[in-house]
């Protein structure tokens, strides 16, 4: 299984972890058989690749137009309390991401 | 401002304790030692923290503006909404219940609040590690006032 097509599913392992064969041929399209073999390595076709992605991007368009919602309509002080809380998740996420990589800054004795 | 996340104040809090190495933090937090070392990257860099023979301590000479951006209201406002929100998440839950009581009974409820809050201050464990310490949370409001808080 080549490497875009590994990231595609396990993408949309991330988004429905538990859904089964069945569930996944209904919702992207692909027959039943064809997902099994996907799944189990076959090589993914040009349509199949969108049928994923199509599926996995719509979570990220949800939230996208959440946000250009909550931009139009919530109040200054709402927006100041979600942006805080966020900035505060994306600064957890980028210490994770950051501790994953290899290579970190290896600092000498302050002091 | 300095961000202050859960990550960063669970390291802080370890550290005010006593001064420690990451292996030492690691093992006082149950926090992923390399999680901890780009932490400790930031603390240091913001010159909260500083590191001594291997050890991490609380920058002695804090500025007022580094003091603040610990303690802030929002900082620790954002710490409670997370710890909250993970709460709802783990097995330990967050009880909530609504009700009204008689004003002997409010009398009584406050002293018995004030009585846990007591308890908890004389009988915690000043040297207990940070990953065996309990999240307790607690409070009370008016429902009307709570609702109409979220109006605006």
């Amino acid at each position: 299984m080549n490497t875009l097509q590994t990231s595609i599913i396990q993408n949309y392992r991330k988004i429905y972890p538990d859904h089964t064969l069945k569930e996944i041929s209904n919702l992207t399209g692909i027959q039943l058989t064809r997902v099994f073999r996907i799944l189990n390595g076959s090589e993914m076709k040009l349509s199949e690749y969108s049928a994923f992605t199509k599926i996995t991007s719509r979570p990220k368009k949800r939230i996208s137009a959440l946000f250009d919602e909550c931009l139009q309509k919530l109040s200054d002080m709402k927006l100041k309390e979600i942006s805080k809380e966020i900035e505060s998740l994306l600064k957890m996420q980028s210490t994770i991401t950051k501790s994953t990589r290899s290579e970190y800054v290896q600092y000498n004795t302050i002091g | 401002m300095y961000n202050i996340t859960l990550l960063d104040r669970m390291v802080i809090n370890s550290v005010s304790k006593k001064n420690k190495d990451i292996k030492s933090i690691s093992n006082d937090t149950n926090l992923n030692s390399d999680i901890i070392k780009i932490v400790l990257e930031d603390l240091l860099v913001k010159n909260i923290f500083s590191l001594k023979s291997g050890e991490y301590s609380i920058n002695k000479n804090l500025n007022s503006d580094q003091i603040k951006d610990i303690n802030s209201k929002d900082s620790i406002d954002i710490e409670k909404i997370q710890i909250a929100r993970s709460s709802l998440k783990n097995e330990g839950g967050f009880n909530l219940e609504k009700f009204a009581l008689t004003n002997k009974d409010k009398v009584i409820f406050e002293g018995m609040l004030k009585n846990i809050k007591m308890f908890i201050d004389n009988s915690k464990i000043k040297d207990a590690l940070t990953k065996e310490e309990n999240l307790f949370f607690w409070g009370q409001n008016n429902y009307s006032d709570i609702v109409n808080s979220t109006l605006y």
